[in-house]
């Protein structure tokens, strides 16, 4: 047989690994001790301290080895400190950085997102370097620092990090179709707005402004939030109270859903800087809103546009010349308090923020990143064209963020992850909530967020958070939560005396029982010793975690504010079941589920059907309709996703040159709800067909021949013999696969979180999303765990339809 | 797959209320077959398109060099490249990736695959007291949200220290691999007589002796194919990478692929390139092991 010798290879080379397993895993771990050392030169000195690093992918591969360059230059020069350079990616890092300092081994200095130094801080692990800033005010380094860079992290009485680079967002306008309009370049909202109009022609393809708009994604709420800064508004008060839902934020929301829906191409909802510099590099749009890092990228790939474009003016909007500001994002880099070598952190952080270091830095990829300080505006960098020029001019003078004008919200503003795009801008420009609605909403919603302890923003100290939980209010009363331990004791030592004493009684007239139990135990142990070590698997890691996530889903337990950690009884569920984005996901979730199983069970079954005869290549056609159940999911969605793209994608091309789709108006697969959420049936029906029809075929299969002989004698049409034997016959297996698939749908977070990123506007944000949400990118583990619950006990009754059905079937033999 | 309900014969022997010259209705009949061959044909076609076309698609932009890939309709590269699979290979730590990857799925399968042939054998070999409820339980965890074990491991693989390290892969792996791998071995070795058993035993073998030399050897196709699907969904698996894993270093293809996706955002040729590497195991494992594979993904099917 020969399967059965590729079987024995495979076996073979299964077990090699499995003896090469350790070793490798050691070798590995051999690997890494050397990837500390950036160079054979500069292997630590003798005795040399040693310090971790961590930073953000920051940019281009250039960029990041002129980070590592920069680590190996200090290393070199300072042989008594030696400091580990390790990149971090996005994504929920933020989440693994608590993690790191909770489990007590936290890098001793990190870069992270403009508002990390803060998030920390609140946790009383940051390292104050007020001593720092000194140093640097004697010496004039203050001076010469753009205002909002050090402003932004005067904090409490605490300098929780410094600002080392500007991330900012500026406008780009088409100087040559300016010209030929005759359009002056506007200086004014209203002015802009216009210019936006007449130059808006879809027709022709071309948009008037190319925003992102996509749901999930952070790129879509720093226009809004550009707009927001220029009305005057902002996201929190003086006192650090949320203030999102106010009249400057909501003429930013209403100008924005009014340029939206006048000047912006189709595809908008579903578009982030990527999709938004490929329509202005396609010549698509007459104006982009996007980042620094775009001037590079036209002027490689799209010189002629290059050539010709420009950086609009710092507009002024509702708010005044005052508020004539850009987004301008200051990201910081911070020590922290666990550090065992503050001092030599320290000298590492000057070292790095002196100019001439930064300024390689700032070199590795011109434009990208902007300078803190006002002397590099001389640097050739950004001397190099007028566009760099412009916004190195904007980002010192105009530059601010999400912080301004205050800071004592600051650890509510850097926890809102995505909240802004998902709650506010993404619903709007898609219409699916109105903007005063929307602000409203968010208002609620992100409130708690900006709850600080004992309504203070000051940062609790070590000695604060040993005395959490606060006062809290009882799950089922009035009582405080921390009952004198006496009272507590007492209660449950009567409980146990109750409890034994039933028992007790119990146990002595059903001893026989017990007996019986123990000696069929003793006489067949063979078997409770066979299950013994998969029980113990399961209970430690299954079981436990499941305990402690239903511990969790009664807690207000949010990563970022561990000092508001309390049992609030039932409260996550309560908010849960009346919260509209929880119903809208539910909805979403059993759309998906019954258009995924229902699609692919129809496209199981005709293939099973087809399959089921005598055929030339029927095996070959078996196999490449297996191909969807062996692709691993994320290359596969990926491929999709390219796809189904509405400005690169293969569909969309091949309906072009059809004839069938109109060039400059193609189809928006994954930016109009209805679109995005078929686009996402017939992903996620592809995925699952194959075993569908599989299921189909083994059915079919032990249906006896004869039965369709003798069918066929009486005259039975081909349907007939489908709906009278076929269908019969192989429905109670198509039931359980069903049910089956239906339970793993509703499961899969795979296939929207990569496919469409849950959007537009929720579109697409099944439940399963949503609590993935809530816990890891809104930091809310106690609500996003209730919601994992809810979902949890749906599919638990599923599964009893399930396991019932199994019995029925009498598979469970 | 041998039983076909022959429908094509069925046309045969369909009986006609009137009675035509047998010419004539041979004729007829032969034209229907070729009808319904065509049709069969053509819908296969499709759906096997439908199958494969992103995976096509994949290669054919690996392949491609990026000037071609914003333009064009064409699905053969018209200047074939391998620039986009010598960068991944060469530029980025894939070549860590799929380390990482090849470990913690060789792990995850031996793991599962020795815990679960222990419990497969013991549910496949006694009525034992409590059999039906644990064989439940092993069904019932399947079908657990990841997200509602996620969050909790998370917390407590933070715990530990062990969050950002491999062995939380392993752990979040073994949840379901287990399970899993319990249910299939126990259904090969139902498969396996138990008279060959009775006489090793008489013969005075041990329990452990008839399940090392008898039972395992003879289930050995049965636990290749477990150990496949294993390693598979661990290959495969992606949301526990996602939320377990931060420092490059440390990440699994899965994990890395999608990284690349906000890394070199319209460089598709890169991204592809690493796709279609990271399919490369799946698909020999698949095409080595397809018959066995199907068998068992239907008594999976049907068998829970």
């Amino acid at each position: 047989m020969a399967t059965l010798r590729h079987v024995w290879r495979l076996l073979a080379l299964v077990t090699v690994l499995a003896v090469l397993f350790p070793a490798i895993a050691m070798a590995q771990e051999a690997e890494d001790e050397e990837e500390v050392t950036p160079q054979p030169t500069v292997a630590p000195a003798e005795g040399a301290v040693r310090l971790q690093y961590w930073d953000m992918q920051w940019g281009s591969p250039a960029f990041m080895a002129a980070m590592q360059d920069n680590v190996t230059e200090f290393n070199k020069t300072h042989p008594e400190i030696h400091v580990t350079f390790q990149q971090l990616s996005w994504g929920d890092y933020m989440q693994k950085i608590l993690s790191a300092i909770q489990a007590g081994n936290p890098p001793d200095i990190s870069g992270g997102d403009s508002g990390i130094a803060f998030n920390l801080a609140a946790q009383g692990e940051a390292l104050d370097i007020s001593d720092l800033y000194a140093e640097w005010e004697a010496d004039g380094t203050l001076a010469d620092m753009t205002e909002w860079a050090h402003q932004k992290w005067d904090w409490n009485g605490m300098r929780p990090g410094v600002t080392w680079q500007f991330d900012s967002r500026a406008i780009f306008y088409r100087k040559d179709l300016f010209e030929q309009a005759g359009i002056q370049v506007p200086t004014t909202w209203e002015e802009w707005m216009a210019a936006a109009k007449q130059l808006h022609n879809p027709e022709e393809g071309m948009a008037g402004v190319a925003i992102p708009g996509k749901q999930g994604s952070y790129d879509t709420d720093q226009f809004w939030m550009t707009l927001v800064l220029q009305a005057g508004g902002g996201i929190a008060d003086a006192e650090g109270n949320l203030a999102i839902d106010s009249p400057a934020n909501l003429a930013a929301l209403q100008f924005e859903k009014e340029l939206h829906d006048c000047c912006t191409a189709r595809g908008t909802a579903s578009w982030t800087f990527t999709e938004v510099l490929r329509a202005y590099e396609q010549g698509k749009a007459a104006m982009a809103f996007g980042g620094g890092w775009f001037i590079a990228d036209m002027k490689e790939n799209a010189p002629e546009i290059f050539e010709n474009t420009g950086v609009l003016p710092v507009l002024l909007g509702p708010g005044g010349p005052e508020a004539q500001h850009i987004v301008s994002f200051a990201n910081p880099w911070m020590i922290y308090k666990q550090t065992e070598h503050p001092e030599e952190a320290k000298t590492f952080l000057r070292w790095m923020m002196e100019p001439e270091n930064l300024r390689k830095l700032y070199e590795a990829e011109p434009g990208a990143k902007w300078p803190v300080y006002k002397s590099l505006l001389e640097a050739p960098i950004y001397q190099e064209n007028e566009m760099i020029q412009e916004l190195a001019r904007q980002t010192v003078e105009n530059g601010v963020d999400y912080w301004y004008p205050n800071n004592a919200a600051a650890v509510g503003i850097g926890a809102m992850g995505t909240s802004l795009t998902d709650l506010i801008v993404n619903p709007v420009i898609t219409g699916k909530r109105s903007p005063e609605d929307a602000l409203k909403d968010a208002q609620e919603q992100l409130e708690p967020l900006f709850e600080r302890r004992g309504g203070s923003p000051r940062p609790p100290s070590v000695s604060d958070r040993a005395a959490t939980p606060p006062r809290a209010r009882h799950p089922f009363g009035g009582r405080p939560r921390a009952a004198a331990p006496d009272e507590r004791s007492f209660t449950q030592r009567g409980w146990l005396v109750q409890r034994v004493t039933t028992l007790d009684r119990a146990i002595v007239p059903e001893s026989s029982r017990w007996e019986r139990f123990r000696t069929h135990a003793q006489r067949h142990a063979v078997p409770y010793l066979l299950i013994l070590p998969s029980i113990l698997f399961l209970a430690a890691i299954e079981f436990y975690p499941l305990g402690v996530g239903l511990s969790e889903a009664f807690k207000y337990h949010n990563r970022v504010q561990p000092w508001a950690t309390r049992y609030n009884g039932i409260e996550n569920f309560v908010n849960a079941l009346t919260s509209h984005d929880v119903l809208i996901a539910l909805r979403t979730s059993v759309v998906m589920v019954v258009g995924i199983v229902g699609l692919s069970y129809l496209l199981g079954l005709l293939a099973g059907l087809l399959l089921n005869q005598h055929l030339r290549l029927r095996g070959l056609y078996r196999a490449l309709i297996l191909v969807p159940w062996v692709t691993p999911p994320v290359v596969a969605f990926i491929s999709w996703q390219w796809m189904l793209n509405d400005q690169s994608g293969i569909i969309n091309r091949y309906l072009i040159w059809l004839g069938l789709v109109d060039e400059f108006n193609p189809i928006v697969w994954l930016a109009d709800p209805t679109l995005a959420m078929v686009s996402l049936i017939v992903v996620g029906s592809w995925s699952r067909f194959p075993f569908m029809m599989i299921t189909v075929l083994a059915a079919l299969s032990s249906i006896p021949d004869d039965i369709y002989e003798a069918a066929a004698l009486d005259g039975a049409s081909r349907f007939q013999r489908f709906r009278d034997i076929t269908f019969p016959l192989i429905l109670p297996v198509s039931v359980i696969a069903t049910l089956l698939q239906a339970i793993w749908t509703f499961n899969d977070w795979a296939l929207p979180f990569v496919l469409t990123g849950g959007g537009p506007a929720n579109a697409t944000t099944p439940l399963i999303l949503l609590a993935y949400r809530e816990a890891f990118q809104r930091f809310n583990i106690g609500y996003g765990t209730s919601l994992a619950v809810i979902s949890m006990l749906l599919m638990l009754c599923l599964g009893a339809v399930y396991l019932r059905l199994q019995a029925r079937q009498g598979t469970y033999a | 797959m041998a039983n076909a309900p022959g429908d094509a014969r069925a046309t045969f022997s369909g009986p006609t209320a009137q009675q035509p010259s047998l010419v004539s209705q041979h004729r007829r009949v032969h034209w229907d077959r070729v009808a319904i061959s065509a049709v069969t044909h053509v819908l296969l076609v499709l759906l096997c398109l439908f199958a494969i076309a992103p995976l096509v698609w994949a290669v054919s932009l690996a392949f491609k060099p990026d000037s071609e890939i914003m333009t064009g309709i064409s699905l053969i590269p018209r200047r074939p490249t391998l620039e986009n699979f010598s960068f991944v290979l060469g530029k980025t730590d894939f070549p860590r990736w799929l380390l990482n990857s090849l470990l913690i799925s060789v792990a995850t399968t031996l793991l599962a695959l020795v815990v679960g042939s222990l419990a497969g054998y013991a549910m496949s070999r006694w009525r034992f007291r409590g059999r039906a409820l644990y064989g439940n339980t092993l069904l019932i965890v399947q079908m657990f949200p990841g997200v509602m074990l996620g969050i909790p491991l998370f917390l407590l693989l933070t715990d530990y220290h062990l969050i950002d390290t491999l062995w939380a892969l392993l752990v979040a792996y073994l949840t379901f691999a287990l399970a899993f791998s319990v249910w299939m071995l126990k259904g090969y070795f139902d498969g396996i007589p138990r008279e060959i058993e009775e006489a090793a035993l008489i013969d005075g073998a041990n329990r452990m002796q008839v399940l090392w030399q008898i039972v395992l050897r003879l289930a050995a196709p049965g636990i290749v194919t477990v150990a496949v699907f294993t390693f598979l969904l661990a290959w495969n698996e992606f949301f526990f990478a996602y939320i377990f894993l931060v420092s490059s270093n440390k990440y699994t293809l899965s994990l890395g692929l999608f990284t690349f996706i906000s890394q070199f955002t319209t460089q598709w040729g890169n991204i592809m390139a690493a796709g279609v590497l990271t399919c490369l195991p799946a698909l020999v494992f698949f095409f080595l092991l397809q018959r066995a594979l199907t068998r068992g993904l239907i008594a999976g099917a049907t068998k829970g």
